[in-house]
This record gives structure tokens, sequence and C-alpha cells, in this order.
């Protein structure tokens, strides 16, 4: 029999994937489970394995090409089957435009619902045909043995069940998988002896790649968000954050009149050109890179092999999205200029509300703003994003009663809050980094030093 | 508590109402000195005498009509026709006046009469004494329709019956009078409309009523040898349906028969399928299967009439159809 090779759904919100490679070509005999061709999504790129074992037979999507998810990509063939007998016209359609063979194709697989399978009826039970939606189990690959050769519910979980045969994982992340449709041999597990756990698929999976459906359940009388997709990734990360680092936070009260005074400069330099913006932040992620530069230890994360100081500064900037957070960071953002900076930030934080982040761009950060002055707050305890040494949490400036030159007069002020990993550095480097930044954002003529 | 035939807990049933509520009578064919066809009124005329045990002229239409009356006047009678299978020319009275009236008069009259009728094959009383009617009455809004099995739903529903401001049509299976278990002596009623699991199991669903249920019960015993246990679901009541009793055996165990004596095609069983496949179709893992009877009249040769009954291999042969 025939197998379709087709184009994988990792996440929900995967609508399409491009083929960059096939690592077979046609002729060429596939086993099931060896990578058979490569796909890249807006948020990842991975491996896929053949489905079955046989003749790799036709190639229907060649590389480079992107196709919607479900469509069939190209066709395994048992040895001894002619490719002719394999999907109608498929030899003599190698002329016609691939991306509109793939959309006739796709069209009835795409429907979940559909009874039909390359026209022909798939008989299964009522019972069967819900369960193997739940399961994603495809009923035309599934041998029926209830009344009269039709599927019956054991057939379909025996097919599910095959599919994860030799996946050391737990039952729940098992059922996770195949809830969201995730391929398990393309996740490592870090559970007892290597076993996948849930947090792994979590961690495999795009925070991004999640909506989660605000499905309010009537129990009791309470609604009941479901921890699942983006806030049960948060709540693993931001308590894996807290057991694994000694976290300490400190503050420092900065007078903030003389960047206030910095910013109105430039905006008034720039006066002409209606689009040009300049923000707090920006003046603060440049002088954060700056700092970082002169406190090595703060611009470095904890791995296994010990504590690594990184040459450059990978920011990351905490943004805030609709049903959770993301942070995505700007590489080397210590080469760049208060201008160039100010349009990287806003580039990252732009696609990460949009949509559009790559996965690079999420991992590899080197330390954390967390700016929640647009919210009125001062001080709070950022949460480090680890494996990072360093998160800086940025409060409002306001106008307040302070001394200067022995005088009371009205200035702008702002909290700094430093969190820090007390297993990597101590409270003397961490405060002398922070002082030194609240010395910049002061004075910001030290920062050209 | 003690144990007691089908026969005796009814007749303890109309003992113990007519002891208790004065408006409560008895009127039919041989009910009164002669005790009933099938005994079920024996000794009820010496202890209440004529005028509420009423023997009546064979005319099931006037018996029919006399309780109509009585129970709109405020009595509650209890009529009794000898053979369902008479209830045809009495079938006006009951379809079109006794389960009418309530509706038609905006509730200000009721008619709280009950219609025991035996019926079902096995005593070789041919075409027009065998049959089984339940799907008849199960088509008229305003009726209320039990059936029960055992000697202790019969009398529980029967005492239900009776306290019913409605039209109860109470189906008693012939060969059911000598069947005998458990009833306690005390009066106690059963909800109309409550279905009872008689046997618990999670592979099949076989919903079963009157002497139906027996035959379940020995499939299911056969079954268990099979490794198959099955869930046998006794509706007691037709109309009101207990549909989540039934629904809610099916979502577990995703297979049903159903097993009724009367005709297999539009009999009770053409309902409960269909309405499991309305309401929990997704659920099945197997065709829904029926057994009833041949679409024929009883047979009156005795071979022919055992043929014609469903029995436990019946039922077992159509669970087995399902695997």
């Amino acid at each position: 029999m025939a197998h379709e090779v087709i184009m994988p759904k990792w996440g929900l919100t995967m609508k399409e994937g491009k083929v960059v490679r096939w690592l077979k070509s046609e002729g060429d005999s596939v086993e099931a489970g060896e990578p058979l061709f490569e796909v890249e999504t807006d948020k990842i790129t991975n491996s896929v394995e053949a489905p079955a074992s046989g003749i790799l037979s036709q190639i229907v999507v060649p590389e480079g090409d992107v196709a919607p998810v479900q469509a069939v990509l190209g066709i395994i063939a048992a040895p001894g089957e002619t490719p002719e007998s394999v999907a109608g016209g498929a030899a003599s359609s190698g002329e016609a435009p691939a991306a509109e063979k793939v959309t006739a194709e796709a069209a009835p697989a795409a429907d979940a619902t559909s009874p039909t399978q390359d026209g022909d009826f798939v008989r299964a039970m009522p019972a069967a045909r819900k369960l193997a939606r739940e399961l994603g189990v495809d009923l035309a690959a599934v041998t029926g043995t209830g009344p009269g050769g039709s599927i019956v519910m054991k057939d379909v979980q025996a097919s599910a069940d095959a599919e994860f045969a030799g996946v050391n994982a737990s039952p729940k992340a098992i059922e996770f998988a195949r809830k969201k449709g995730i391929d398990l041999h393309q996740v490592s597990g870090t559970g007892e002896g290597g076993k996948i756990t849930k947090a792994d698929i979590l961690r495999a999976m795009n925070p991004a790649a999640e909506q989660v459906p605000a499905a309010a359940q009537p129990v009791a009388r309470d609604t009941i968000i479901p921890m699942e997709g983006v806030r049960q990734l948060i709540a693993d990360n931001m308590q894996a954050s807290l057991q694994n680092a000694a976290q300490l936070t400190v503050f420092v009260e900065v007078d903030a009149t003389e960047m206030v005074q910095l910013r109105a400069t430039l905006k008034e330099r720039n006066k002409r050109n209606p689009d040009y913006r300049i923000s707090y932040n920006d003046i603060i992620c440049y002088a954060t890179c700056r700092a970082l530069k002169r406190h090595p230890i703060m611009n470095s994360t904890l791995q296994e092999d010990g504590i690594h100081l990184h040459d450059s500064v990978n920011l990351g900037i905490a943004v805030s999205i609709p049903n959770g957070l993301i942070v995505p960071n700007v590489k080397n953002a210590n080469t760049y200029g208060l201008e160039e900076l100010k349009t990287e930030v806003r580039d990252v934080a732009g696609r990460a509300r949009g949509g559009g982040l790559s996965m690079d761009e999420i991992a590899g950060g080197t330390f954390t703003i967390s700016n929640v002055s647009m919210l009125g707050v001062d001080g709070f305890t950022p949460i480090l994003n680890p494996p990072e040494t360093g998160i800086l949490g940025v409060g409002r400036v306001v106008e307040k009663p302070a001394v200067k030159d022995g005088e009371i007069c009205i200035r702008q002020m702002m909290t700094l809050s430093l969190t820090f990993n007390h297993m990597t550095t101590d409270g003397a480097p961490a405060m002398a980094f922070l002082r030194e930044l609240g010395d910049m954002l002061e004075n910001p003529g030290l920062m050209i030093l | 508590m003690s144990e007691k035939t089908y026969l005796q807990a009814l007749n303890e049933a109309l003992r113990q109402e007519m002891e208790r509520d004065e408006n409560v009578f008895i009127l039919g064919e041989d009910v009164g000195q002669f005790g009933g066809c099938f005994g079920v009124t024996q000794g009820l005329f010496e202890q209440f005498g004529e005028d509420r045990v009423m023997d009546t002229p064979i005319t099931e239409s006037a018996i029919v009509g006399a309780a109509t009356g009585a129970a709109a006047s405020g009595l509650r009678p209890v009529a009794e026709l000898m053979f369902v299978d008479f209830i045809g020319v009495s079938m006006d009275q009951l379809f079109n006046q006794a389960a009418k009236m309530r509706f038609m008069f905006g509730g200000k009259t009721t008619v709280p009469m009950t219609l025991r009728m035996p019926q079902g094959a096995g005593i070789g009383a041919a075409a027009q004494h065998s049959q089984c009617l339940e799907s008849w009455f199960m088509n008229i809004p305003g009726l209320k329709v039990a059936i029960p099995s055992s000697p202790y739903d019969a009398k529980g529903l029967l005492i239900s019956a009776i306290r019913d401001d409605n039209p109860v049509v109470f189906l008693e299976h012939k060969l059911l009078y000598g069947a005998s278990g458990e009833v306690p002596d005390e009066s106690y009623t059963i909800e109309i409309g409550k279905a009872d699991i008689k046997r618990e199991g999670g592979d099949v669903t076989i919903v079963a009523t009157a002497q139906m249920v027996y035959a379940a019960l020995e499939a299911a015993e056969k079954l268990k040898a099979d490794g198959i246990e099955a869930e046998v679901v006794d509706p007691r009541c037709l109309l009101p349906l207990d549909k989540d009793t039934i629904l809610e055996s099916v979502k577990k165990t995703h297979a049903l028969v159903v097993a009724h004596e009367a005709v297999q095609f539009a009999g009770p069983g053409a309902e409960i399928a269909a309405m499991v496949a309305e309401e929990a179709l997704d659920y099945l893992d197997a065709p829904v299967k029926r057994v009833g009877a041949p679409f024929c009249p009883v047979p009156f040769s005795p071979p022919l009439e055992q043929f014609y009954i469903p029995d436990a291999d019946n039922i077992i042969e159509a669970v087995k159809s399902l695997r």
C-alpha cells in the first residue's frame, strides 16, 4: 500500500511549511523512521521522518516550495508497486505547477471531518471516528477488525499506540503530544532516564505558537482557564527559574531628570521628522549595554560546565502579549548606537506582538530588561530568564520632591530593580553594576566613557 | 420482605391502595367473584364488596369509557382488560378521551385511571390473545406506559400508577405472573419513568423489557463465559422513557442491543435506537442491534410460537454480531 508523506502540523498556529531539503531522491528506498525531509516554519526548522518503509516514488512538493499543513508532499510506494498505481496521474503531472497540484491533493486531507480518503469512504464506527479525531489518527491507515471489517475503537487505539512505540515518554506526555500533534521523536527528554515529560514537549514548542482559547467551563460557578499552551509554558519556566537559581533583588532610586532632558533634546533635534520616536526605554537599553560591558559578570549565563561570560550583549526585551509574555532578544546589542538599537528593539518587540519571531530570536539572550513603567509601577522583583544572571526591572518616571544641592526641589525620579543569580555572582558586583547604570542615567555623559 | 410472585405483588398493591384510598376501585370482566382471568384480583371482591370490585359486561369500550369518566369525576379506577389484544374496540376512549382531557380542558380536570392489560405470547393463545402492543401507546402524548418485569417493580409501579393523576397503561406479561422475587410487605412506590439496571457490565448494553429482561440476564450469564460483560437495563416504563440511564450505559459500553417481544419493526426498540443515535452517536462503537419478534401474527402452532418469541440465544447472537 502506498503511503502519503504529509506536511506535519507542529502547534496550533502552524498553517504552512517550507520544504527546505529532501534527504532522499525519487526512487530511493526509505525506512520508516529515518529522516526524509526538512521543513522550515516561521518558528522552527526540523527534519521529518518517513511515515513508512518503501520506495520514495514521487516528490510532489520540490525543495524550496511552501505547502499547507496536511498537504501531500510525496508518495512512498511499497516495493514492486508502480508509481502510476500510487497516485492518479502522478507520473504525467510532473509538468504541472507543483503549487496547484498540492492544493488539489491537500483539499480532502485538510478537512479533518471529511469521511473520504482519496475518494474512498473509510468504514468506521462513530465512536472510532471520534477517537481517531481526538488522537489524530488517519483512519485510512487503520485496519478494521469490527463487524464487516469496519474500524472500531480498539483498532484506532492500537494504531495510535503503534505511533508511539519505542518512545520513552510518560503516558501524560504521550497524551499531550497526541492532542498537540507533536512528533515525540523530535523531542529530547530530560526526565528520569531521558524520559520525555510534558514540560519537555512544552519547551520544544514555540511559546508564541499557541493561542489558548479562552474556553470557560462552568464548573461550580468558577471560570477555569486551562493550564495549557503559553500559560503552562510560563508557569513551568517561572517555577523552574525560581527553583534553579538563588534570586536576590536590589533597588535603586535614580534621579532621571537628566535622562528626561536627553530625550527632550533628541526629540527637539528631530522635530522635522513626525515619525521620530525615542523612549526612556531606548536610553535605558543603551545605558544597560554600556554598564554590562563594564561589569562582565552581569552579562553571563550559568551553564553545566560553568559560568559563561559573553563578549556580546544579547539584550532580551520582555514583551507582554495578549495571552502571556515573550522575551525576544537583540543580538550584539552592545555594538549599536542609540538610534540603531532603538530600531532593533522596536523590531523584535513589534514581531513579538504580531508574530514572526524566529526560534533564534527567542533563544540565546544574555541579559533581560523588563519595563513596567507604562503600568505606573515603581519597584518589583523580576524573575530571572534562565540561564541569565541578571534581569533589570524598570519603573515609571515620576515627579517627586527630592534633595538636590542641599535644596528640596521637584525631580524626575525612577526606581530600578535588579534581580541577580546569587549562585553566579555576589551582592557587591551586582550592586556595583546597578549603581553604575544609575549613575549613567543620572548623568548621561558618563555613557561615553 | 418475603418471596412473592408477580401476581401476588400486584394483588397486594391493589389491596393496599384500596385500603388506603376509598376512591380506588376495580372494574373489568370477571374481576369480582371469579378473581380475574389470571387471578390478579383474587380476594378483593370479598374484602371490598361489589361496589369497589365491579364485574362488567363483555364490552371493553364500556370498561375504558366508564373508567375515563369516573377518573374525570374524581375517582381512581383500576380497569382491567382480559387481554391487551382487545384494546382495539376501546381505543377511542383511551387515546381520544382519557389521554386528551387534561390538555384540552386546560388542566381543569385530571384522569387518574390505571388500565391493566396482560399481554404477550407463550401460552398457546393464538394471534388474537398473544400480542405485545406497547409501541401503540408510546405514540400517544397524555398516556404513561409501565411494563414491569419483576414482582418488586410490579408492586411499586402499580401503586405509583394508581396515585398518578394521568392515565397509566399498565402492561403485564402473562408469563411473568408466576415469576417470584423479594417484595416488601409494606406499601412503596417506584418513580414512573425511572429505569433500573438489572445487571452491571462494561462491554455491551442490553435494554430489555418485561420477560425479555430474564432472557437478557440469561444471555448475559452465557456471554460472561466468552469474556463479555453485558449490562442489562430495564426501562420499566416506556413513556416517559428514562433516556439518561440508557445513554449513560451506552456511553460506558459503546454498544447497544435492544430486546423486546413486540414485533421488531416499529417496535419500542426503534425509538430507543433512534434516541441513542441522535444523542450519543459518537459513543457507539458498533451498529445498534434490535431483537424482536418477526413481522407476522403470533403463530398458534406451539413450535412456531416458540420460534416466534425472542430468547436468550437471539440476544447472544445479536451481541456477538457486534464484535
